[in-house]
């Protein structure tokens, strides 16, 4: 500590697992927003990841209450957030949201996967073959109609998906814009801005994944694809860095009684986290990869290694902004006098080592969703789509 | 409590649930609450917010009897980080700077090592400022409570049942003043027996709802803190609110708050 | 079509399913195990309400210590309620628990060390050079404080002298100079103590 704190001020309340959840669920909303764009607006060039992030989207969303759980002081009392909800509270609408939303995207999935579903319970055998029939619940129908009401079905599904994803993530940004006591969290820009990097993180991270899984499975990328993915990205990552600015810039200007402290903040405490990860390394950067890789058409390979680089990077600064946001507000005093430290344990229920776990569960969690449902694979017929 | 009635949820079939939802839906959705007489309301209806708090930031000599009294009367987990009520020290000096200090959260007094830290300043002004929850008209923490943990009495104290808190913190991210902590997992003496949930002052509730002061009035040796019923027009506090100038601390807020300062200065928060 | 129908039962029975969890008999034995409060304020208060009193008030110290009561109010330490240096008393009352008092200086000058931060009115001392390093007890009453024992002065706790008589230094009485080095065996010799 330096400077002067409240005296309960000295322990950090909301540790790495509160950064990695709006971190989780940035990803959700980003990765279904792309699934929409193709499903609801036709983005015809998202088609071989349109299933494949459906998918990525259930994987993350399974896990994102996790680390939210593991936080609570008393977790076994978690499910008075749907027994005695107080709605004056944004928190409140977690359970609620999130079941919504999971029950989107679970039906969603069976229904862009129904024709799949059913093919698969008509070739297999054994307690694979009654798996594929209750998850088909039993009805094999797939005449072209009945797709086609399907299809429908999920078109509009989609569609209110993207408002249910845009919640999802726009109420985490106001949990902490609407938390008038913290000058560093109290922005009405704050649900905007986690949407926007929601958006970017979501995409940055399906093209990660489908690079990487077209490696495992030894194929090409669809070139079309990563590049109008690449495109989407960039324009995304470019709102998300106005409004980012904005905020600070507009701290700036007014200059007001909490800006000598939020300055002190941003280029003393912050300076490697929010200057150097994520504005320059985790947004400049990538869009400086981006934008010169669509400028100067390189060689397939070359395109979409520098969009691979470019969205790992995103990801880096999309997760260094959760930290800034959530850790960097509580590093200085609510009375603007003074610095706080936080160095994440290790080992215990927030530690580092249960948030790594939290991280690499949803992509066990996809890995077993894919090998039962692999997205770009057609009703036991192996095609590329 | 005696005579606790359940509101009663009437479930249709299967079929009639989405019809139930439709028609009830609002009443499925607000918290499961309870309508019985608690203490405030056996009363008769009170107009206002008959309690205030004030405290006189001319008289206190930062001795800390008023947090070592806290800590025993409320059970409060005695590590400095975690209490109910603290005493800060400003010094301003002839420059415009400002230095704010509260070892221990004031426990043990200001004198010892402490004191030598604003040696050889020009100092221009020093005071001692104690803090503890202003029970605030439009409280923050109580708007943000996910589980509607924390609730104002009708008299308008704000408390926390801690039976039914998860301990989400949201509260004490909420509160301006940082009044609020959370009682250690591990803790072995707690306020309500409870571990891992928020706690904060309740300006005694214990005491003054028996018509006693609360711990820290009793124990200030100065008159610094005092409390009252604003319904008794002889009361000293209804007397300080009305002859005397006071502050309250980050008015700018809106919270409202209902414990009041005598000799605040600018730049105290 | 069928399918439909089917997943739309499967999500009626889901809302059923949530409904019931919600219902009086799930959260009666939520619970009772403990995962579940049900939102009833008015217990709570009840509860607040009825925690125990340990600070005290004078009047009940009255009942007891009636001599000790008459000389605090009239003293110049009547502002200061008993407990704030007795400590709380409600086991000392309920089971006879002895209270013990901090007789040390530090615990003194919790108010009484001279601080710039305090009002310049307020009594201080500057616990470098007052009264050596004798107890304050010593000499003052804490329920008659403002004035040192009265001269000649008893020698009950207060021997040697030079624990409070330094040479040099002005409170609580001057030693002459000339006095510096004497012994306190010697004092008496001259100065009557009662």
């Amino acid at each position: 500590m330096s400077g002067f704190a409240y005296p309960n001020e000295m322990e950090t309340q909301w540790s790495l697992l509160i950064v990695l959840y709006p971190f989780i669920t940035g990803l959700v909303a980003g990765a279904f927003m792309v699934s929409a764009l193709y499903h609801v607006f036709g983005i015809t060039r998202f088609r071989p990841i349109a299933r494949f992030s459906l998918v990525a989207a259930l994987a993350f969303l399974l896990v994102a209450p996790l680390p939210l759980l593991l936080h609570l002081g008393r977790p076994e009392r978690a499910l008075e957030m749907f027994l005695r909800p107080n709605f004056t509270s944004a928190m409140s609408g977690f359970g609620f949201i999130w079941s919504a939303y999971t029950l989107l995207v679970v039906v969603e999935i069976w229904l862009v996967f129904r024709r799949d579903i059913v093919g698969y319970a008509q070739t297999s055998h054994g307690p694979k073959k009654l798996l594929y029939s209750m998850l088909a619940l039993g009805v094999f129908d797939v005449s072209e109609q009945t797709l086609h009401t399907d299809e429908k079905v999920a078109k509009v599904l989609a569609f209110i998906g993207i408002p249910s994803a845009s919640l999802l993530h726009g109420y985490v940004g106001f949990i902490f814009g609407a938390v008038k006591a913290n000058p560093w969290w109290s922005t009405p820009l704050m649900p905007l801005i986690f949407l926007l990097s929601a958006i970017v993180s979501g995409m940055a991270l399906l093209l990660v994944m489908y690079v990487l899984v077209c490696r495992v499975r030894r194929v090409a990328a669809d070139r079309e694809c990563v590049s109008s993915l690449a495109k989407w990205l960039t324009g995304f990552l470019v709102i998300d860095l106005t409004l980012e600015s904005l905020e600070v810039l507009f701290m700036l200007y007014e200059s007001e009684e909490s800006w000598d402290i939020i300055s002190q903040l941003i280029t003393q405490k912050l300076h490697y986290t929010f200057l150097g990860l994520q504005l320059g390394l985790g947004s400049l950067v990538p869009l400086f990869l981006l934008v010169s890789s669509g400028l100067a058409r390189l060689r397939q390979r070359w395109g979409t290694a520098l969009a691979f680089l470019a969205s790992s990077l995103v990801l880096i600064g999309v997760f260094s902004m959760r930290w800034n946001v959530v850790i960097g507000g509580q590093m200085f005093s609510k009375s603007l006098r003074g610095f706080l430290t936080y160095n994440p344990p290790l080992m215990g229920r927030e530690g580092v080592l249960v948030a790594a776990a939290l991280m690499v569960l949803p992509l066990v969690l996809f890995a077993t969703l894919v090998y039962f449902i692999p997205p770009w694979r057609q009703a036991g017929v192996t095609k590329e789509a | 409590m005696a005579g606790i009635t359940r509101r009663q949820f009437v479930l249709g079939g299967a079929a009639a649930a989405g019809a139930v939802v439709a028609s009830r839906g609002y009443s499925l959705i607000v918290p499961t609450q309870v309508a019985s007489k608690g203490l405030s309301q056996s009363e008769e209806p009170s107009a206002g917010h008959p309690w205030a708090f004030v405290c006189d930031t001319t008289r206190c000599i930062g001795c800390g009897r008023c947090v070592a009294a806290c800590k025993a009367e409320n059970r409060v987990p005695p590590e400095p980080h975690t209490t109910r009520t603290w005493v800060e020290r400003y010094v301003i000096t002839q420059r415009g700077e400002v230095f704010v200090d509260s070892p221990e959260a004031g426990i043990n007094g200001f004198s010892g090592p402490a004191n030598v830290k604003y040696e050889g300043l020009e100092v221009k002004k020093t005071f001692f400022v104690p803090k503890l929850c202003n029970q605030c008209e439009n409280p923050p923490c109580v708007r943000v409570c996910p589980v509607a943990a924390t609730y104002m009495t009708r008299e308008g104290v704000v408390l926390v049942d801690q039976e039914a808190c998860v301990g989400c913190r949201y509260c004490i991210q909420a509160c301006p003043y940082g009044a609020r902590y959370m009682v250690p997992p591990h803790a072995e003496v707690t306020p309500t027996g409870q571990t891992g949930v928020a706690d904060k002052c309740t300006w005694c509730y214990h005491r003054i709802t028996k018509g006693l002061a609360p711990a820290c009035v009793e124990a200030c040796p100065v008159g610094a803190r005092m409390f009252g019923d604003l319904r008794d027009p002889s009361d000293t506090v209804a007397k300080v609110l009305k002859e005397q100038r006071v502050y309250v601390l980050k008015g700018e807020l809106g919270t409202r708050p209902k414990a009041y300062y005598i000799g605040l200065e600018e730049g105290v928060r | 079509m069928t399918h439909f129908i089917r997943a739309a039962a499967l999500l009626g029975m889901l809302v059923l399913a949530f409904l019931l969890f919600r219902s009086p008999p799930s959260t009666n034995l939520l619970a009772r195990s403990g995962f579940f409060q049900v939102n009833n304020q008015a217990a709570n208060e009840v509860k607040w309400a009825s925690l125990p009193v340990g600070l005290l008030q004078p009047s009940t110290c009255q009942d007891c210590h009636q001599q000790e009561y008459r000389a605090w109010e009239k003293s110049a330490h009547q502002s200061v309620s008993c407990v704030s240096c007795h400590g709380p008393a409600r086991e000392h009352v309920e089971d006879g628990a002895r209270l013990a008092v901090d007789q040390s200086r530090e615990f003194c000058e919790l108010c009484h060390a001279q601080q710039v931060s305090r009002p310049s009115k307020f009594p201080q001392i500057d616990p470098d050079s007052h009264g050596g390093q004798t107890t304050c007890v010593t000499c003052h009453d804490p329920r008659a404080p403002k004035f040192g024992p009265r001269v000649p002065h008893s020698l009950d706790g207060r021997y040697p002298c030079e624990g409070c008589h330094i040479p040099g230094v002005k409170e609580p009485l001057e030693i002459p100079d000339s006095h510096a080095g004497r012994p306190s065996e010697t004092c008496t010799q001259c100065h009557q103590a009662k």
